[in-house]
């Protein structure tokens, strides 16, 4: 990737990720030979700062959930680091992997799926103490209340097992897990996809508020738009393992100059029929990233490709401050 | 019946003649937990070559009412009240073998999971020829052309190559289409689609919306899409009805995102993040959907509806209001419009908008 891509640090810089790369081997017959690779992330940077939250939007299989899972060390990278407060995670040690580990916490898309269904949710809420030895049975159980209080649950939930709970419940289980080691980044993999659309803005909220309350800094993933323009300060946009464009959050959405950003604008349908928009409807699949195309990964189905486009990938540039395209419109 | 829509514009023309008329239709489960009312006696119109809206969360009775219509409830549940007339017929009344010709031929439903609902052992080609053979009696090798000329009408890249691929082969989005290519290849009269895109990625789901609507179009299919999107349903339908715990609570032309009426549309709506309008905080309906076992006789939205705290209505947790005509297009279900022995609607509907009623 060309200089011009490097991102600007500055003492706010919380998160740093530079080249970052997770390639997935493909296997296949009986000797398990590789036959190629899924570029899931290939070659992304950016900067996260202290307080502030980014949103990652993009398709299924766009890799947003590898990146995210890769950041934290939950996968192993392929290539490239991340640093948090300056320090690379990926050089950690265990032991100091896992006292890092209190900064950094996930929430998961399928609240049920990632809480255990034999363990009472207090427990879950307070295993992380436990683990990292932290307080004792007593305090732990007061750390406990607040949590529950903080996600609007009641105490005399503690006892009770997920299955009695609905998923907007779950999804705050799984957030006051997650808060329970106070962590100073989280990782949201899609919080409310799996959710009711009443109950999406009561999370949607509770995550904010507790931004607020604790100076999270999140990284925001998901694949709605207006989940993610709503919580999120920059967004960053996601096609095939690349970041396309990557802007302050009223600037992507008033200007977007990637002609995905803009197709993938487009297609959210909105509950106001007035604002019946020009509809960029995108022609084709998203391609396999196991054979992404040649040059710019969105030529096929770009409705502006012109002649560098199939040949040489653009890379991520500065257009104007803090708004990054790769986009040889742009050149 | 206490609950039943009364358009009143179609009582002087009978002539409206609707393609599906659902009326006070129930569909129960009997669980070993008790009874769980999923469908609570629902009124529905659809007209033809109209795009129907049924909107609500999960849990509504929405997928429920569908599978009532074509008469596929799964065990332990059962219709337990209510008649279903397709095309002036009584459906409920058909023998099951009657109800089979029915089915496919002339009532068309697709599902939220297309790959789930394909065969993963038969090409897809061999699978839309399937139905042919098997309704139209057409040979092996006109079913198979003709399957090739609907995989080709729903826009599937070489529609003869890939008549040969299995489920597997394809994405998501070319399976949806290929599930539609299905429904449509008896050229149904009623295509009942249960989140078509939920699954699918935003631009493919764009696309095949774009491409549900011009089906629908050109072979005047009605369609009721089931969804939990609002703007899937704006962007889309001509009529819709918003279901709450088994009940419609709001019926109306498309428009009426201008003007919502019941405090839990106006919820939901004001719920959704709109792109391009950015709050701090967005409205939020307090509270869960409530559980549909032993659902008390009362407004169903009363415990989470702050309409009813507002204009400190006591009647919401007593009697359950009707679904009643406010406007011409428009039914809502709500004591905030209308009136009972001791109670006065507090808001008025006129043509120029709500109206606060004055209390002498």
């Amino acid at each position: 990737m060309s200089q011009s891509s490097e991102p600007p640090i500055n003492e706010k810089t919380l998160i740093e990720v530079k080249n970052l790369k997770k390639y997935f081997p493909v296997k296949s017959g009986i000797l398990q030979r590789i036959r190629g690779w899924v570029k899931a992330v290939d070659d992304v940077s950016f900067v996260i700062e202290e307080g502030e939250t980014l949103g990652l939007v993009g398709e299924s299989g766009c890799g947003k959930t590898t990146l995210g899972r890769t950041m934290l060390r939950l996968v192993e990278s392929t290539a490239g680091k991340v640093f948090f407060r300056g320090l690379n995670i990926f050089e950690l040690s265990p032991q100091e992997l896992k006292s890092m580990r209190r900064n950094l916490q996930i929430i998961f898309q399928d609240p049920y799926s990632s809480l255990d269904p034999s363990l009472a949710i207090g427990e879950q809420i307070t295993e992380g103490l436990r683990i990292h030895s932290i307080g004792d049975r007593e305090e732990r159980r007061e750390v406990l209340k607040e949590l529950l209080h903080h996600v609007g649950l009641e105490d005399y939930h503690a006892k009770r097992y997920p299955h009695e709970f609905s998923g907007g419940q779950r999804q705050r289980i799984g957030i006051a897990r997650a808060l329970a080691l106070r962590p100073v980044f989280i990782v949201c993999d899609e919080p409310v996809s799996a959710l009711d659309v009443s109950i999406q803005a009561q999370i949607l909220n509770l995550l904010k508020d507790l931004q607020r309350d604790f100076n999270l800094t999140y990284l925001f993933i998901a694949h709605n738009m207006g989940a993610i323009e709503h919580i999120s300060d920059r967004v960053a946009v996601m096609y095939l393992g690349k970041i396309v464009e990557l802007a302050p959050r009223d600037q992507l959405f008033k200007n977007p100059f990637h002609p995905y950003t803009q197709a993938l604008m487009s297609a959210i349908p909105s509950a106001d029929h007035h604002r019946h928009k020009q509809r960029i409807i995108l022609a084709g699949d998203v391609p396999s990233p196991l054979d992404p195309p040649s040059g710019c990964r969105f030529h096929p189905r770009c409705p502006a490709a012109f002649k560098p486009c199939p040949i040489e990938e653009p890379p991520l540039k500065e257009i104007s401050p803090g708004h990054w395209v790769a986009c040889w419109l742009m050149e | 019946m206490a609950s039943s829509i009364t358009i009143p514009q179609d009582k002087p023309e009978k002539a409206v003649n609707h393609l599906l008329d659902v009326q006070g239709l129930k569909t129960y489960f009997f669980t070993d937990e008790g009874i769980v009312k999923a469908v609570d006696g629902l009124d529905l119109k659809v007209r033809r070559g109209e795009i129907f809206g049924l909107v609500g969360e999960s849990g509504c009775g929405k997928t429920v009412t569908a599978l009532s219509i074509l008469r596929l409830i799964p065990k332990p549940g059962r219709i337990v009240e209510g008649e279903i007339f397709f095309d002036n017929q009584a459906i409920l009344k058909l023998s099951d073998r009657e109800m089979r010709q029915l089915r496919g031929n002339r009532i068309s439903m697709i599902f939220q999971e297309p790959l789930m609902s394909l065969n993963p052992v038969f090409t897809i080609g061999s699978q839309v020829a399937e139905v042919l053979q098997l309704h139209q009696g057409l040979d092996k090798e006109t079913a198979w052309e003709q399957a090739i000329n609907l995989l080709d009408q729903v826009e599937i890249p070489d529609p003869s190559d890939k008549a040969r691929s299995y489920p597997h082969e394809i994405s998501g989005g070319q399976a949806q289409r290929v599930m539609i290519a299905t429904a449509l290849a008896l050229d149904p009269q009623l295509l009942i689609t249960d989140e078509p895109t939920t699954a699918l990625d935003v631009t493919i789901q764009a696309q095949i919306l774009d491409l549900i609507r011009e089906l629908s179009r050109d072979r005047n299919t009605s369609v009721i899409l089931i969804t939990h999107d609002l703007g899937v349903v704006a962007e889309m339908c001509h009529r819709v009805a918003v279901m709450y715990a088994g009940r419609i609570v709001e019926e109306a032309d498309v428009g009426f995102f201008d003007r919502p009426m019941h405090p839990y549309t106006q919820g939901l709506i004001a719920s959704i993040p709109i792109p391009g309008e950015v709050k701090n905080r967005l409205p939020t309906i307090q509270g869960n959907v409530p559980d549909l076992m032993g659902m008390p006789d009362q407004c169903r939205f009363a415990e989470r509806c702050e309409a009813r705290t507002d204009y400190n209505l006591n009647i919401c947790t007593e009697i359950e209001p009707d679904l009643r005509q406010i406007h011409p297009n428009h039914a809502v279900r709500c004591w905030l419009f209308q009136s009972h022995e001791d109670h006065q609607a507090p808001l008025i509907v006129t043509e120029a908008g709500v109206i606060k009623r004055v209390v002498s």
